[in-house]
Protein backbone atom coordinates (compact mmCIF):
# COMPACT_ATOMS: atom_id res chain seq x y z
CA UNK A 1 0.00 0.00 0.00
CA UNK A 2 2.90 2.39 0.62
CA UNK A 3 3.61 3.08 -3.00
CA UNK A 4 0.07 4.36 -3.57
CA UNK A 5 0.81 7.59 -1.87
CA UNK A 6 3.01 10.44 -3.05
CA UNK A 7 6.63 10.27 -1.89
CA UNK A 8 6.20 13.40 0.19
CA UNK A 9 4.08 11.31 2.54
CA UNK A 10 1.25 13.82 2.54
CA UNK A 11 -2.27 12.56 2.43
CA UNK A 12 -3.95 14.29 -0.42
CA UNK A 13 -7.09 14.90 1.61
CA UNK A 14 -5.17 17.30 3.82
CA UNK A 15 -4.57 19.67 0.97
CA UNK A 16 -6.78 22.66 0.85
CA UNK A 17 -6.81 23.91 -2.71
CA UNK A 18 -8.04 27.43 -3.16
CA UNK A 19 -9.42 28.15 -6.55
CA UNK A 20 -9.39 31.69 -7.86
CA UNK A 21 -12.61 32.46 -9.63
CA UNK A 22 -11.28 35.36 -11.68
CA UNK A 23 -8.32 33.37 -12.89
CA UNK A 24 -10.51 31.10 -14.89
CA UNK A 25 -12.64 33.88 -16.33
CA UNK A 26 -9.59 35.67 -17.67
CA UNK A 27 -8.38 32.37 -19.08
CA UNK A 28 -11.58 32.01 -21.02
CA UNK A 29 -11.40 35.58 -22.28
CA UNK A 30 -7.86 35.21 -23.54
CA UNK A 31 -8.65 31.91 -25.17
CA UNK A 32 -11.79 33.37 -26.75
CA UNK A 33 -14.05 30.72 -25.31
CA UNK A 34 -17.66 31.62 -25.13
CA UNK A 35 -18.78 31.18 -21.60
CA UNK A 36 -21.68 32.35 -19.54
CA UNK A 37 -21.76 30.21 -16.45
CA UNK A 38 -21.33 31.20 -12.86
CA UNK A 39 -21.21 27.67 -11.53
CA UNK A 40 -17.53 27.84 -10.82
CA UNK A 41 -16.15 25.16 -8.59
CA UNK A 42 -14.87 26.25 -5.27
CA UNK A 43 -13.41 23.16 -3.68
CA UNK A 44 -13.29 24.78 -0.28
CA UNK A 45 -16.97 25.50 -0.27
CA UNK A 46 -18.68 22.19 -0.78
CA UNK A 47 -21.74 21.46 1.29
CA UNK A 48 -20.35 19.18 3.96
CA UNK A 49 -23.56 17.53 5.00
CA UNK A 50 -26.65 16.61 3.11
CA UNK A 51 -28.86 18.42 5.62
CA UNK A 52 -27.52 21.69 4.24
CA UNK A 53 -29.17 20.87 1.00
CA UNK A 54 -32.39 22.72 0.40
CA UNK A 55 -34.48 21.47 -2.43
CA UNK A 56 -36.70 23.44 -4.80
CA UNK A 57 -34.76 26.67 -4.66
CA UNK A 58 -35.84 27.52 -8.17
CA UNK A 59 -38.80 29.84 -8.26
CA UNK A 60 -42.06 28.00 -8.80
CA UNK A 61 -42.97 29.97 -11.90
CA UNK A 62 -39.63 29.18 -13.53
CA UNK A 63 -39.86 25.45 -13.10
CA UNK A 64 -43.51 25.42 -14.12
CA UNK A 65 -42.68 27.27 -17.30
CA UNK A 66 -40.02 24.80 -18.44
CA UNK A 67 -42.23 21.91 -17.36
CA UNK A 68 -45.13 23.22 -19.43
CA UNK A 69 -43.01 23.62 -22.55
CA UNK A 70 -41.92 20.01 -22.27
CA UNK A 71 -45.48 18.89 -21.59
CA UNK A 72 -46.81 20.71 -24.63
CA UNK A 73 -44.08 19.26 -26.80
CA UNK A 74 -44.86 15.72 -25.62
CA UNK A 75 -48.61 16.29 -25.94
CA UNK A 76 -48.28 17.41 -29.56
CA UNK A 77 -45.92 14.59 -30.39
CA UNK A 78 -48.23 11.93 -28.97
CA UNK A 79 -51.28 13.51 -30.60
CA UNK A 80 -49.51 13.43 -33.95
CA UNK A 81 -47.65 10.13 -33.81
CA UNK A 82 -49.56 8.10 -31.26
CA UNK A 83 -48.29 6.67 -27.98
CA UNK A 84 -44.50 6.60 -27.61
CA UNK A 85 -42.40 3.87 -25.95
CA UNK A 86 -41.34 4.53 -22.36
CA UNK A 87 -37.64 4.79 -23.22
CA UNK A 88 -38.33 7.44 -25.84
CA UNK A 89 -40.39 9.36 -23.30
CA UNK A 90 -37.53 9.26 -20.79
CA UNK A 91 -35.05 10.23 -23.50
CA UNK A 92 -37.05 13.34 -24.42
CA UNK A 93 -37.59 14.34 -20.79
CA UNK A 94 -33.92 14.03 -19.91
CA UNK A 95 -31.87 14.68 -23.02
CA UNK A 96 -33.92 16.62 -25.57
CA UNK A 97 -31.85 19.55 -26.89
CA UNK A 98 -34.64 22.07 -26.40
CA UNK A 99 -36.69 20.76 -23.48
CA UNK A 100 -34.59 18.10 -21.75
CA UNK A 101 -33.79 18.25 -18.05
CA UNK A 102 -30.04 17.69 -18.25
CA UNK A 103 -29.60 19.75 -21.41
CA UNK A 104 -31.50 22.87 -20.44
CA UNK A 105 -31.68 23.25 -16.68
CA UNK A 106 -29.31 25.76 -15.12
CA UNK A 107 -28.94 24.26 -11.68
CA UNK A 108 -29.10 20.48 -11.45
CA UNK A 109 -26.47 19.63 -8.85
CA UNK A 110 -25.57 21.18 -5.55
CA UNK A 111 -27.27 23.51 -3.14
CA UNK A 112 -29.17 25.48 -5.76
CA UNK A 113 -30.04 22.38 -7.75
CA UNK A 114 -32.26 19.37 -7.30
CA UNK A 115 -29.90 16.73 -5.99
CA UNK A 116 -26.39 16.08 -4.85
CA UNK A 117 -23.94 13.31 -5.69
CA UNK A 118 -21.00 11.85 -3.77
CA UNK A 119 -18.20 13.78 -5.55
CA UNK A 120 -20.00 17.03 -4.79
CA UNK A 121 -19.90 16.42 -1.06
CA UNK A 122 -16.27 15.53 -0.52
CA UNK A 123 -13.08 15.37 -2.53
CA UNK A 124 -12.26 12.06 -0.83
CA UNK A 125 -14.62 10.27 -3.20
CA UNK A 126 -12.63 11.30 -6.25
CA UNK A 127 -9.37 10.66 -4.45
CA UNK A 128 -10.29 7.09 -3.60
CA UNK A 129 -11.23 6.48 -7.23
CA UNK A 130 -7.87 8.00 -8.23
CA UNK A 131 -6.02 5.64 -5.90
CA UNK A 132 -7.96 2.73 -7.37
CA UNK A 133 -7.03 3.82 -10.92
CA UNK A 134 -3.40 4.22 -9.87
CA UNK A 135 -3.40 0.69 -8.45
CA UNK A 136 -4.87 -0.80 -11.64
CA UNK A 137 -2.36 1.00 -13.84
CA UNK A 138 0.62 0.10 -11.69
CA UNK A 139 -0.31 -3.55 -11.14
CA UNK A 140 -1.57 -4.42 -14.58
CA UNK A 141 0.35 -2.18 -16.93
CA UNK A 142 3.45 -0.98 -15.00
CA UNK A 143 2.07 2.52 -15.52
CA UNK A 144 1.86 3.03 -19.28
CA UNK A 145 3.43 6.10 -20.88
CA UNK A 146 0.11 7.00 -22.38
CA UNK A 147 -3.29 6.07 -21.02
CA UNK A 148 -6.93 7.05 -21.43
CA UNK A 149 -9.49 7.84 -18.80
CA UNK A 150 -13.07 8.08 -20.00
CA UNK A 151 -15.86 9.53 -17.95
CA UNK A 152 -19.42 9.35 -19.19
CA UNK A 153 -21.76 11.99 -17.83
CA UNK A 154 -19.46 14.06 -15.68
CA UNK A 155 -21.97 16.32 -13.91
CA UNK A 156 -20.22 19.52 -12.91
CA UNK A 157 -16.81 17.88 -13.28
CA UNK A 158 -16.06 17.46 -9.58
CA UNK A 159 -15.13 13.78 -9.84
CA UNK A 160 -12.79 14.24 -12.80
CA UNK A 161 -11.27 17.37 -11.25
CA UNK A 162 -10.49 15.46 -8.05
CA UNK A 163 -8.96 12.59 -10.02
CA UNK A 164 -6.79 14.96 -12.09
CA UNK A 165 -5.78 16.77 -8.91
CA UNK A 166 -4.78 13.46 -7.33
CA UNK A 167 -2.85 12.42 -10.43
CA UNK A 168 -0.96 15.72 -10.28
CA UNK A 169 -0.12 14.89 -6.64
CA UNK A 170 1.00 11.40 -7.69
CA UNK A 171 3.09 13.06 -10.44
CA UNK A 172 1.38 10.84 -12.96
CA UNK A 173 -0.31 13.46 -15.09
CA UNK A 174 2.23 12.94 -17.87
CA UNK A 175 0.71 11.00 -20.74
CA UNK A 176 -2.78 11.09 -19.27
CA UNK A 177 -5.61 11.53 -21.75
CA UNK A 178 -8.96 12.49 -20.33
CA UNK A 179 -12.08 12.01 -22.38
CA UNK A 180 -15.43 13.26 -21.17
CA UNK A 181 -18.63 12.28 -22.90
CA UNK A 182 -21.32 14.83 -22.09
CA UNK A 183 -24.54 15.26 -24.01
CA UNK A 184 -25.37 18.58 -22.41
CA UNK A 185 -23.47 21.54 -23.86
CA UNK A 186 -24.25 23.55 -20.77
CA UNK A 187 -22.72 20.98 -18.42
CA UNK A 188 -19.73 20.53 -20.73
CA UNK A 189 -18.92 24.24 -20.42
CA UNK A 190 -19.21 24.05 -16.63
CA UNK A 191 -16.90 21.02 -16.59
CA UNK A 192 -14.35 22.78 -18.80
CA UNK A 193 -14.24 25.77 -16.52
CA UNK A 194 -14.05 23.72 -13.33
CA UNK A 195 -11.30 21.43 -14.57
CA UNK A 196 -9.26 24.29 -15.99
CA UNK A 197 -9.50 25.98 -12.63
CA UNK A 198 -7.79 23.00 -11.04
CA UNK A 199 -5.14 22.81 -13.72
CA UNK A 200 -4.30 26.51 -13.57
CA UNK A 201 -3.99 26.38 -9.81
CA UNK A 202 -1.56 23.49 -10.12
CA UNK A 203 0.47 25.30 -12.79
CA UNK A 204 -0.66 23.06 -15.62
CA UNK A 205 -1.27 25.36 -18.55
CA UNK A 206 -3.42 24.00 -21.30
CA UNK A 207 -3.96 25.31 -24.77
CA UNK A 208 -7.50 25.39 -26.12
CA UNK A 209 -7.86 23.71 -29.48
CA UNK A 210 -11.12 23.42 -31.36
CA UNK A 211 -11.08 20.55 -33.79
CA UNK A 212 -13.13 21.97 -36.65
CA UNK A 213 -13.40 18.73 -38.61
CA UNK A 214 -14.58 16.68 -35.67
CA UNK A 215 -16.16 19.53 -33.67
CA UNK A 216 -14.40 18.58 -30.47
CA UNK A 217 -13.22 20.82 -27.66
CA UNK A 218 -9.69 19.88 -26.66
CA UNK A 219 -7.43 21.23 -23.97
CA UNK A 220 -3.84 20.21 -24.49
CA UNK A 221 -0.73 20.66 -22.39
CA UNK A 222 2.34 20.09 -24.53
CA UNK A 223 4.79 20.11 -21.64
CA UNK A 224 3.12 17.27 -19.78
CA UNK A 225 1.64 15.57 -22.84
CA UNK A 226 -1.72 15.82 -21.10
CA UNK A 227 -5.01 16.36 -22.86
CA UNK A 228 -8.72 16.58 -22.17
CA UNK A 229 -11.31 16.10 -24.86
CA UNK A 230 -15.06 16.62 -24.82
CA UNK A 231 -17.45 14.58 -26.94
CA UNK A 232 -21.20 15.09 -27.02
CA UNK A 233 -22.02 11.43 -27.58
CA UNK A 234 -20.47 8.09 -26.86
CA UNK A 235 -21.02 7.11 -30.46
CA UNK A 236 -19.00 10.07 -31.64
CA UNK A 237 -16.14 9.14 -29.36
CA UNK A 238 -16.12 5.52 -30.50
CA UNK A 239 -16.11 6.66 -34.12
CA UNK A 240 -13.22 9.00 -33.35
CA UNK A 241 -11.27 6.22 -31.66
CA UNK A 242 -11.87 3.86 -34.53
CA UNK A 243 -10.77 6.48 -37.05
CA UNK A 244 -14.16 6.73 -38.72
CA UNK A 245 -15.72 9.82 -40.22
CA UNK A 246 -17.86 11.51 -37.64
CA UNK A 247 -21.51 12.05 -38.21
CA UNK A 248 -22.78 15.00 -36.29
CA UNK A 249 -25.88 13.49 -34.79
CA UNK A 250 -25.92 14.78 -31.29
CA UNK A 251 -29.71 14.54 -31.09
CA UNK A 252 -29.38 10.78 -30.70
CA UNK A 253 -26.56 10.20 -28.25
CA UNK A 254 -27.08 6.46 -28.12
CA UNK A 255 -28.21 5.80 -31.68
CA UNK A 256 -26.12 2.81 -32.56
CA UNK A 257 -24.28 0.32 -30.50
CA UNK A 258 -20.75 0.27 -31.83
CA UNK A 259 -17.78 -1.72 -30.81
CA UNK A 260 -14.38 -0.39 -29.93
CA UNK A 261 -11.69 -1.71 -32.18
CA UNK A 262 -9.11 -3.87 -30.53
CA UNK A 263 -6.10 -1.56 -30.01
CA UNK A 264 -3.80 -4.22 -31.49
CA UNK A 265 -5.68 -4.07 -34.79
CA UNK A 266 -5.64 -0.32 -34.84
CA UNK A 267 -2.17 1.01 -35.54
CA UNK A 268 -3.28 4.60 -36.14
CA UNK A 269 -4.04 5.30 -32.49
CA UNK A 270 -1.18 4.93 -30.09
CA UNK B 1 -8.62 2.65 -21.27
CA UNK B 2 -10.27 3.12 -17.92
CA UNK B 3 -13.95 4.01 -17.90
CA UNK B 4 -15.61 5.67 -14.93
CA UNK B 5 -19.03 7.10 -14.31
CA UNK B 6 -21.02 8.14 -11.31
CA UNK B 7 -24.78 7.62 -11.06
CA UNK B 8 -24.84 7.24 -14.80
CA UNK B 9 -26.89 4.08 -15.23
CA UNK B 10 -29.70 5.64 -13.20
CA UNK B 11 -30.07 8.33 -15.83
CA UNK B 12 -30.43 6.03 -18.83
CA UNK B 13 -33.75 5.43 -20.60
CA UNK B 14 -35.47 2.12 -19.92
CA UNK B 15 -37.79 -0.06 -21.94
CA UNK B 16 -40.62 -1.74 -20.05
CA UNK B 17 -42.71 -4.73 -21.02
CA UNK B 18 -45.92 -6.11 -19.55
CA UNK B 19 -47.27 -9.66 -19.71
CA UNK B 20 -51.04 -9.56 -20.13
CA UNK B 21 -53.61 -11.91 -21.67
CA UNK B 22 -50.88 -14.43 -22.47
CA UNK B 23 -48.96 -11.92 -24.58
CA UNK B 24 -46.08 -9.52 -24.07
CA UNK B 25 -46.85 -5.82 -24.57
CA UNK B 26 -44.51 -2.86 -24.59
CA UNK B 27 -45.41 -0.14 -22.10
CA UNK B 28 -46.08 3.11 -23.94
CA UNK B 29 -46.82 6.65 -22.79
CA UNK B 30 -50.00 8.28 -23.98
CA UNK B 31 -52.07 11.36 -23.18
CA UNK B 32 -54.53 10.92 -20.33
CA UNK B 33 -57.64 12.80 -21.38
CA UNK B 34 -59.83 11.82 -18.43
CA UNK B 35 -57.54 12.40 -15.49
CA UNK B 36 -58.69 15.39 -13.50
CA UNK B 37 -56.77 14.58 -10.33
CA UNK B 38 -54.43 17.53 -10.85
CA UNK B 39 -56.78 20.43 -11.59
CA UNK B 40 -54.04 22.98 -12.48
CA UNK B 41 -52.40 20.86 -15.11
CA UNK B 42 -54.55 20.26 -18.11
CA UNK B 43 -52.10 17.84 -19.72
CA UNK B 44 -51.53 14.48 -18.08
CA UNK B 45 -49.89 11.32 -19.27
CA UNK B 46 -50.56 7.66 -18.60
CA UNK B 47 -49.04 4.28 -19.31
CA UNK B 48 -50.77 2.20 -21.95
CA UNK B 49 -49.88 -1.26 -23.27
CA UNK B 50 -48.95 -1.53 -26.94
CA UNK B 51 -50.37 -4.01 -29.42
CA UNK B 52 -49.50 -7.56 -28.34
CA UNK B 53 -46.09 -8.71 -29.61
CA UNK B 54 -45.19 -5.43 -31.25
CA UNK B 55 -41.91 -4.74 -33.04
CA UNK B 56 -40.01 -4.03 -29.82
CA UNK B 57 -41.14 -7.27 -28.19
CA UNK B 58 -39.99 -9.29 -31.19
CA UNK B 59 -36.75 -7.38 -31.71
CA UNK B 60 -35.54 -6.65 -28.16
CA UNK B 61 -37.43 -8.70 -25.60
CA UNK B 62 -37.45 -11.99 -27.56
CA UNK B 63 -39.66 -13.75 -24.97
CA UNK B 64 -38.96 -17.28 -26.17
CA UNK B 65 -35.22 -16.77 -25.90
CA UNK B 66 -35.33 -14.70 -22.71
CA UNK B 67 -37.83 -16.78 -20.72
CA UNK B 68 -38.55 -19.99 -22.64
CA UNK B 69 -34.98 -21.24 -22.93
CA UNK B 70 -34.20 -20.22 -19.37
CA UNK B 71 -37.23 -22.06 -18.05
CA UNK B 72 -38.67 -18.98 -16.43
CA UNK B 73 -42.42 -19.07 -15.97
CA UNK B 74 -44.16 -15.74 -16.48
CA UNK B 75 -47.55 -14.98 -15.11
CA UNK B 76 -50.24 -12.39 -15.71
CA UNK B 77 -49.13 -8.88 -14.75
CA UNK B 78 -45.39 -9.58 -14.77
CA UNK B 79 -43.20 -6.75 -16.00
CA UNK B 80 -39.69 -6.80 -17.43
CA UNK B 81 -37.41 -3.80 -17.77
CA UNK B 82 -34.15 -3.29 -19.53
CA UNK B 83 -32.12 -0.51 -21.05
CA UNK B 84 -30.83 -0.74 -24.59
CA UNK B 85 -28.20 1.85 -23.81
CA UNK B 86 -26.67 -0.25 -21.06
CA UNK B 87 -25.81 -2.88 -23.62
CA UNK B 88 -23.19 -0.50 -25.00
CA UNK B 89 -21.05 -1.33 -22.00
CA UNK B 90 -21.25 -5.04 -22.49
CA UNK B 91 -19.89 -4.58 -25.98
CA UNK B 92 -17.00 -2.32 -25.02
CA UNK B 93 -13.82 -4.33 -24.84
Amino acid sequence: MDNFFPKTGKLISNLNPYISKNYSKSFYKTNKCEFASNQIMDLTNRPLAVDKLKLNKLSKADSEKTGLELKNFLYNKIKLMGAIPLDEYIKICLYDKKYGYYTTKDYIFGEKGDFITAPEISQMFGESIAIFIYKILEDSFKFPKKWDLLEIGAGRGFLMADIILSMIMFRKINGMNVIIVETSDKLAKIQQENINNILLKKQVFTEYIYDTTHKIDTFYDKKNNFSIKWFNSLEKFIQYRNGLILEDDSTQPFKNILKFKNPKEDSSHK
Amino acid sequence: MIIINNEFFDALPTKKFLFKNNNWHEVMVSVDEDNTSIPDNKINFKFVPSQPNNESVVKYLQPEKTFGEMGIKVKEGDTYEFSLERKIFILIK
